[in-house]
């Protein structure tokens, strides 16, 4: 079992961008365009878009990973602009690109991750196994990354997400090119976090998970953002949500 | 924090050394390419260094005098030595002789005939030799430029004090003393169990392909990080603050004892292997322990230059690519691959400014001179700085990606 509710509604882990532009060199058009968005603590949030968007920009910005060119964001009250390394502590992140080592295995590749946050060997070890348990993949231990599935990597990338239990868990597709039945898995540990209090943050393409797993969502296209609220405010029914989102983006593919 | 109480850099270490015992094909790679090159090019250039190390007979010569008697002391002594005689111009082109491409160097300075007097003190010229030269060939060709010397110092007082017998005849006696001709004669460093020959193949091979191996970390390596930078572990390895500098300092502890592995094997191959297979043995000398020094340099700059490559590069392929491209031309130029012997200047002088010419010489130094261990400390520093500058340029360029 993954820790007991440690981080509740009742702190203040939510997530703030204000105002946040990124254009990237030599790009004529920016990334991000004066984007705002909040995303109240414990609450899941959705974030829709096609590719390209600005959604993973977003997440790396949000993380520190890439600079922005302006605006403020927060996370749990901490400005990423005085202490990113205290915000990057608060959160949990399953990139879309797994971001596992190929030729450790699964136990081999948490295990890195838990004692590089400073865990104990002994706290590492009870961190591994527990986050194994919670995503499925404790019979796979001893596998080798490159050895797993697609929906095997994933959970595993989720696994890596959850070490530590951040109250912050940003997921930028973690469904992607996964079985069924992971599919599932996640979506339920992920409802399972949600109840707990942690905030989520999920990038994703498929609109019937969002609608499945979150309160709130937004749409974002071309860098700006075209709506941001209360999913039955974009639509009542999946078919009003999908007609809003393609006149809001003029993605058809989604 | 301290780098060794660093969980991330202690967890990366750990990480580095799964990932490379994972990998026993493609670390064998870096031991069986360069072993065979050393067999094949000791025993494949055994006659031809044979050879050289008997056709280099050549003395320096530099005349900053250029008066009747430095001239004629060069016409004198060429006459006479079984040694061929090379006139350089500049003082920079005595090094040439601790490069082991002649055997001595002479250099008169100007003001030859002032000092020529009976009454002035200090040395006539600047007699150098190369530990290789033998001690027979080095008395012969002392004795031949005082003997011409002296000569030479006789035409000079007769023509000058001509019709004044009783003062000529006294300093004609004093001139001709033998300590008249005082030349200040210079050895390069050397040993006692110093070798009297060049470089013979295997002395040439081994030194040469142990820096060669460890530059070709630099392929393994390089597509290590970018496999780390495609996969998104590095953005992962960010979120717990992980700092582009921790992680490539976490490459650099496993790396640096594979290149040290390296260069033991290389120098067991060449003591036993190569003569067993009819080569001629290596000997390390009296300070193989200066060695050290000279190999954790020649690695630290390896697996600098191969994290720069790493973040720069933009793919596997292109990182391949460039650290390919950059090794050969590197073994090229640095008489890896052709003994920078038998190269013309120019490129020899192209030569000079690669790291593997640095790191050879460095060898050579402890190896072939048998200089003292400090002989090779300049090369060493020159390797680390150029190891330590390439890692900052590596960790600024990850950061820089941050855009």
């Amino acid at each position: 079992m993954i820790h007991p509710a440690k981080y509740t509604r009742a702190m203040n882990n939510s997530l703030i961008f204000k105002e946040v532009s990124k254009t990237w060199r030599g790009a004529s058009t920016p990334a991000l365009d004066r984007l705002t968005l909040e995303v109240p603590a414990g609450s899941a949030f959705g974030l829709l878009g096609p590719n390209g968007a600005g959604k993973s920009t977003l997440i790396n910005i949000l993380l520190g990973l890439v600079r922005k060119d302006s605006g403020v964001v927060s996370a749990g009250g901490i400005s990423l602009d005085s202490d990113p390394m205290a915000l990057r502590r608060l959160c949990g992140l399953a990139p879309q690109t797994p971001g596992l080592y190929p030729t450790l295995t699964v136990r081999e590749n948490l295990e890195v991750f838990a004692r590089a946050r400073g865990m104990t060997h002994a706290a590492a070890r009870d961190a591994v196994d527990e986050c194994m348990t919670a995503t499925g993949i404790h019979t796979r231990a001893d596998q080798r990354a490159d050895q797993l599935s697609g929906g095997l990597r994933q959970r595993l990338n989720v696994s890596l997400a959850l070490l530590g239990n951040p109250p912050i868990l940003i997921l930028d597709e973690p469904t992607s090119g996964v079985d069924l039945q992971s599919r599932r898995l996640i979506l339920d540990l992920l409802k399972e976090q949600k109840q707990r209090g942690v905030t989520l943050l999920y990038a994703s393409h498929e609109l019937d998970e969002v609608e499945e797993l979150c309160d709130r969502l937004a749409i974002i296209a071309e860098g700006h953002c075209r709506f941001s609220g209360e999913i039955h405010e974009a639509g009542s029914t999946h078919a009003e949500l999908a007609r809003h989102y393609f006149e809001l983006t003029g993605d058809l593919a989604a | 924090m301290r780098p060794f109480t660093n969980p991330v850099l202690q967890a990366l270490i750990r990480k580095e050394w799964i990932v490379l015992r994972r990998d026993p094909f493609g670390l064998a790679v870096l031991f069986l390419m360069p072993a065979l090159f050393i067999l094949v090019m000791s025993l494949a250039l055994q006659d031809v260094m044979d050879r050289r190390r008997t056709d280099i007979r050549e003395v320096l010569w530099l005349d900053q005098d250029g008066s009747y008697f430095s001239v004629e002391l060069l016409q004198r002594v060429s006459a006479q030595s079984p040694l061929q005689f090379r006139r350089v111009q500049n003082v920079a082109d005595l090094d040439r002789l601790g490069r082991g491409y002649a055997v001595a160097s002479v250099q008169i300075p100007p003001n030859l005939p002032v000092r020529l007097d009976p009454d002035a003190v200090g040395p006539l010229l600047t007699l150098a030799f190369d530990p290789v030269l033998d001690t027979p060939s080095r008395a012969r060709l002392t004795a031949e430029l005082q003997g011409n010397l002296l000569g030479l110092k006789a035409e000079y007082l007769a023509e000058d004090l001509l019709g004044l017998p009783q003062a000529e005849a006294e300093m004609m006696r004093k001139a001709l003393r033998p300590e008249g001709v005082a030349l200040d004669i210079r050895g390069l460093p050397h040993h006692a169990d110093a070798p009297t020959t060049l470089p013979d193949a295997t002395q040439q091979s081994v030194p040469a392909w142990i820096v060669f191996a460890m530059f070709f970390v630099i392929m393994p390596l390089s597509t290590s990080v970018i496999g780390e930078r495609g996969t998104g572990t590095l953005q992962r390895l960010a979120m717990i603050n992980a700092t582009p500098s921790t992680l490539l300092l976490a490459k650099v502890p496993l790396y640096l004892g594979i290149t040290l592995l390296q260069a033991l094997v290389m120098l067991g191959i060449g003591m036993w292997l190569v003569p067993a297979l009819g080569g001629a043995p290596l000997h390390l000398g009296s300070h193989a322990w200066a060695l050290l020094p000279i190999t954790l340099a020649t690695g630290f700059a390896a697996i600098g230059v191969a994290l720069l490559i790493a973040a720069i590069a933009g793919s596997a392929v292109q990182a391949t690519t460039i650290g390919g491209a950059v090794n050969l031309l590197m073994a090229a130029v640095s008489g890896i691959m052709v003994p920078r012997a038998v190269m013309p200047e120019s490129l020899q002088l192209i030569g000079a400014v690669s790291p593997m010419a640095w790191a050879v010489d460095g060898y050579w130094d402890i190896i072939l001179r048998q200089s003292p261990p400090s002989a090779s400390f300049p090369e060493c520093a020159a390797l680390l700085i150029l190891g330590s500058v390439c890692m900052g340029l590596a960790s600024r360029w990850l950061k820089m990606e941050n855009g």
